[in-house]
């Protein structure tokens, strides 16, 4: 599989790869390249202009300050798995980043494409031969979905390791466009809509993710045959913060691989507050954890499945941050 | 046997260093001037006519040179057993499944190639498919190859001894259903041609190959000129594990491309066509009844087995052979019924892979006579002792097994895996779990399965040997030098070896039915006999000695009586030339597995192969019974090759072998939907990783083979067929919970779990 072709520029300043960016629809940005690029290969991305980040100094750092930590959107993700900052402030940030893919990918990979990597299916990351068995759905640029037929939408799913795990910490993004600077929670990047994942606006791109300093304890548990290469068949964070005597003050739970978005299990966080870990509330959490989630046929597992492994994945965090205790 | 010098040593792959730094060349590193890149447009239907294909969208694309589609080439059939031809380089009237060929493109660029073939206009009327074998196999079925109405395209069906009183005698009867899954071969080189012709018309192809003498022999069909007109050279190769047993697209267009245009063609087939459109192992379903007697004797087996070929033959008859004679190894059986069949249907297309047809089989054998030692009460290991096939028994197909191990492979993989100590008495969630296998050393009969070898003394002392058999990666090159170097007394490192240029090199099969080491090793070992019979005359003669005094070791030609007097290796050549006698000293030699009652097993029993290897593995597992993630901690490999000429290459056989054989059980499976294959990447396709690789402890037995050279035998092939079943075995001891359908993945051991509560 070849690139297509593309006209490729190296911006010096963020301002003015946002200005280019846009200026024009098919322009895309260029981190680690270890999702733009295969998905350019597979021809379901085909831009005319590629603007690489990586000559933009500042871009790439790992800094820590009284108010939190901040993160460069060029970091690789190697290198916030081998932070010994991250480790020992943010362990599941460094674990979830050690997960993704392969050595190479996380050599490659910087934490702003993870966050901003494209949503995946069965059906779409595919070669042109491959999708040409069938009609283009919604994310190719036709108008159905192979996974849900007649549900009118795209249900591509969102399967990056880092968003969970930065946004049950209240990651904040920081994001620069044309008109200037915003500041709002991870959360709020993505929009749940499969066609078209992320809520950033025209020209604009991400350039540090902001960690507030966080107490209480936070896992990420990744599910997948292999334990190296695989996306996520599933995954999940949890952050807890306990008032010492077993009581739940704060809970977050937070999945990827499971909707068109990272999904959080927002009853089930309810549930928790102010309630003692029992095995009881262990069961009744992961049921309802469950229920949030919405997976759908887009990879080669089934939503069966990955429901039965919400479940027990939820279960064991919650079992593993009790003894923990 | 006086003490060996070379054979026997752990020496590294004489291109190693090579590879491990990147100077080693493989297809795709080649290049030649003016050189044109192809692209192959492969049907999107799994079965339509073809009603018309419209090239010159492709031919007005800038740089390219050449469109053909399947009416511009030669109406000649191939396939890799001659009597089962029954596919063209290029579809000629209709495509048979997801990624058949339809046309192909050579252009100046890739770029170029691959916007060409997205400008072919393919007109298909859609036929009806069908996927399932069983489905096919019905009346009313879609026919995929109007020669075969039923769609079975081989079968066999073969009684020994008397089944129906045999089952009447026996104690007990079982009877049981298996499922094994399509499997890739996943070399990790992808298939590759380069072809150039002259104005002669004479075509050179190098090409990722696995059997350069068969390739030169289809190719010749396939483009219609003599042999010849075509030269096949091997280059690297980076893994086949029988998937480069065929000829493809990508070798005829080449060669087609080249003669037609005066230029050099390459094509390199992408990951996902590896998948497509190459070949698989073929899936089984069968239904195996075996009838036991009250201690334990195997008296008879009923086999019904059905092979889900895909779209073409590739080996289809010798395949479904194969897993019924080789039903009769490792155990005695007298009375065996096999029904086999090869059916086709509209997907990836079978062939020939590590095992060619026996895993499958092997996997219901040795599953079941876990369920049956269970049921009986005796020991697993017990009933295979007690049912191994000894060496020198007559066998009831006429097998002729002059070394046979077994018995001690049983052993040592039980003692390895510690079997007295952990079976049945492991933790909840642990088990151990044991399998046997035979295999054999290559193929007695057929034709083109000779070899040869030509052994050349330099001026220096050097060796220059030629041979014709192919390296692939497991290190053929190597094995061989180390029995020539040992039959001249000289070292490693004073061979230089020549392999696998149909043009240079001497006939020889290639790789595949795991005969490489005892065939063309032997070849090598008399070349290098009679090279060494010369110079020894020369200096007989000089040291006024009797040449059956003589010895060569280390370099040194001495005499046997005493050991002071003699002369330095190249001191020797130097008499000999000094002695007026012809330069260079050539000794040749061809080696054909002695013919007794040989046969290719296609039509009558007999002898199918010189030697047949032996082999145990044993595993140790762990079950997550939370998440039915299965771990294999250890796996323990004991392997009969006779005598291992290189004990470390040995190994590595052992080893990938033992890890693919836990990707049948555990990881990968070629799925399919309506033909499509829906995982067609390392990334969906799930080989298991350095991460998931057990700890291997490989054991060699040595029996010393008298048919093979210095008394080798297969190593590696055979060790394929028993990790998937001594796995699976392994799950049932740590759960309690059988699976007879592969592959167990977590979600499967899940269910298992759930229902068993």
């Amino acid at each position: 599989m070849r690139l297509p072709q593309f006209e490729y520029v190296e911006p010096k300043t963020l301002k003015e790869a946002s200005k280019m960016l846009a200026s024009d629809k098919k322009t895309v940005v260029l981190a680690g390249g270890t999702d733009l690029l295969v998905n350019m290969k597979h021809r379901v991305i085909e831009p005319r202009r590629v603007i690489n980040l990586k000559a933009i100094p500042k871009l790439d750092h790992i800094t820590a300050g009284k108010d939190g930590l901040r993160i460069g959107a060029l970091t690789t993700l190697h290198d916030i798995a081998s932070s010994p900052l991250i480790q020992e402030q943010y362990p599941a940030v460094g674990q979830a980043a050690g997960e993704v893919g392969a050595y190479a990918h996380q050599a490659m990979g910087t934490l702003g494409g993870n966050l901003c990597q494209e949503n995946r299916c069965r059906f779409y990351n595919q070669s042109p031969f491959w999708r040409g068995v069938r009609s283009p759905c919604y994310k190719a640029g036709g108008d159905l979905c192979h996974v849900v037929k007649k549900s009118g939408k795209c249900h591509s799913a969102y399967c990056g390791d880092m968003a969970p795990a930065l946004i049950v910490l209240d990651a904040q993004v920081k994001v620069t466009g044309p008109d200037g600077e915003r500041f709002f929670p991870l959360k709020k990047l993505y929009n749940q809509n499969g066609k078209k994942p992320l809520s950033l606006k025209t020209g604009e791109i991400l350039k540090e993710v902001f960690i507030p300093p966080s107490s209480g304890k936070t896992l990420y548990l990744k599910w997948r045959l292999r334990d190296s290469l695989e996306f996520p068949i599933l995954s999940l964070s949890l952050h807890m913060e306990t008032d010492g005597k077993g009581q739940v003050k704060k809970a977050r739970i937070v999945f990827s691989s499971v909707g068109e978005g990272p999904v959080e299990a927002v009853s089930a966080e309810k549930m928790l507050k102010g309630k003692l870990l029992d095995e009881r509330m262990i069961e009744k959490v992961s049921e309802q954890a469950v229920k949030e989630i919405s997976p759908m046929r887009t990879s080669i597992h089934s939503p069966a499945y990955k429901r039965k492994m919400a479940a027990i994945l939820v279960r064991q965090a919650l079992e593993e941050l009790r003894n923990a205790e | 046997m006086h003490k060996l010098n070379v054979v026997g040593k752990r020496s590294p792959m004489l291109d190693a260093l090579e590879k491990a730094t990147g100077q080693a060349r493989f297809t795709d590193d080649l290049s030649l001037p003016g050189m044109l890149f192809g692209k192959i447009l492969r049907s999107p239907h799994p079965h339509a006519k073809i009603l018309h294909v419209d090239l010159s969208g492709a031919l007005k694309v800038k740089g390219v040179q050449g469109a053909i589609s399947g009416k511009d080439i030669p109406r000649k059939k191939y396939g890799i057993v001659p009597m089962a031809k029954d596919e063209y380089a290029l579809a000629i009237d209709k495509v048979r499944y997801i990624g058949d060929e339809v046309a192909a493109v050579a252009a100046a660029s890739l770029d170029a190639a691959e916007e060409a073939i997205s400008k072919i206009r393919v007109d298909y009327e859609v036929l009806p498919a069908v996927f399932d074998p069983l489905e096919s196999m019905k009346p009313g079925a879609p026919v995929i190859h109007e020669e075969v109405p039923n769609n079975i395209s081989a079968s066999i069906r073969k009684e020994f001894g008397n089944v129906e009183k045999a089952f009447l005698e026996s104690d007990f009867v079982f009877e049981n259903d298996f499922e094994t899954q399509a499997i890739n071969h996943a070399p990790l080189e992808p298939h590759a041609a380069l072809s150039t012709a002259d104005h002669s018309g004479k075509v050179t192809l190098w090409s990722s190959t696995q059997i350069p003498f068969f390739l030169r022999r289809n190719l010749a069909t396939t483009l219609d000129i003599p042999e010849s007109k075509v030269r096949v050279i091997k280059p690297k190769v980076g893994g086949g594990f029988g998937q480069k047993i065929d000829l493809y697209a990508k070798d005829f267009c080449a060669a087609f491309f080249a003669m037609k245009m005066k230029k050099p063609v390459k094509f390199v087939y992408e990951r996902e066509e590896m998948f497509t459109s190459t070949r698989q192992r073929h899936p089984f379903r069968i239904r195996l009844k075996t009838g036991m007697k009250k201690d334990g004797t195997i008296h008879a087996q009923q086999f019904r087995a059905i092979a889900d070929g895909g779209a073409y033959n590739s080996t289809a008859p010798l395949m479904i052979t194969l897993a019924c004679y080789f039903i009769m190894l490792p155990y005695r059986l007298e009375n065996l019924l096999f029904e086999g069949y090869h059916v086709y249907t509209n997907k990836p297309v079978g062939g020939a892979m590590r095992g060619h047809g026996i895993p499958q089989v092997r996997f219901a054998v040795e599953a079941q006579l876990d369920m049956i030692s269970e049921k009986m009460g005796i020991d697993p290991l017990e009933i295979r002792l007690k049912n191994a096939f000894l060496a020198g028994e007559p066998h009831p197909a006429k097998l002729l097994v002059q070394s046979c191990g077994f018995s001690d492979t049983l052993k040592k993989a039980a003692e390895g895996i510690g079997w007295a100590e952990k079976r049945g008495k492991l933790p909840f969630g642990r088990g151990v779990g044991l399998a046997g296998a035979s295999f054999p050393s290559g193929v007695s009969n057929m034709s083109h399965i000779s070899s040869g070898a030509v052994v050349k003394i330099e001026r220096d002392g050097s060796i220059t040997l030629l041979t014709g058999a192919a390296d692939i990666g497991q290190g053929a090159e190597t094995v061989i030098s180390q029995i020539a170097a040992e039959e001249l007394g000289v070292l490693l490192e004073d061979i230089r070896i020549t392999a696998a240029d149909t043009e240079i090199t001497p006939l020889d099969p290639g790789t595949f039915g795991s005969g490489v080491t005892l065939r063309a090793g032997n070849a090598a070992r008399m070349a290098a006999s009679e090279a060494r019979g010369k110079l020894l005359e020369a200096a007989a003669e000089k040291m006024e000695a009797d040449i059956k005094d003589l010895e060569i070791r280390d370099r040194r030609v001495f005499s046997k009586e005493n050991p002071e007097r003699g002369m330095s290796f190249q001191e020797a050549v130097k008499v000999y030339q000094y002695s007026d006698r012809p330069m260079p000293i050539v000794g040749t030699g061809s080696y054909m597995p002695p013919a007794k009652e040989p046969t290719t097993l296609l039509k009558e029993d007999g002898n199918f192969s010189p030697a047949y290897s032996f082999m145990t593995q044993a595993a140790e597992v762990q079950v997550d019974t939370a998440t039915g993630k299965i771990t294999v901690l250890n796996m323990v490999a004991a392997h009969d090759c006779g005598r291992a000429i290189n004990p470390m290459l040995v190994e590595g056989q052992l080893e990938g072998s033992v890890v693919g054989g836990m990707g049948q059980a555990l990881y990968e499976d070629v799925m399919t939907e309506k033909g499509q294959v829906l995982n067609p990447s390392f990334l969906d396709y799930g080989i298991p990783t350095a991460m998931e690789a057990p700890s291997i402890n490989s054991v060699e037995v040595e029996t010393d083979d008298p048919e093979g050279p210095f008394g080798a035998k297969e190593s590696g092939e055979g060790t394929q067929l028993a990790p998937a079943p001594a796995i699976i075995n392994a799950i049932y001891d740590a759960i309690g919970v059988r699976f007879n359908i592969l592959p167990v993945t977590p979600e499967k051991v899940l269910e298992a779990l759930q229902k068993k509560e």
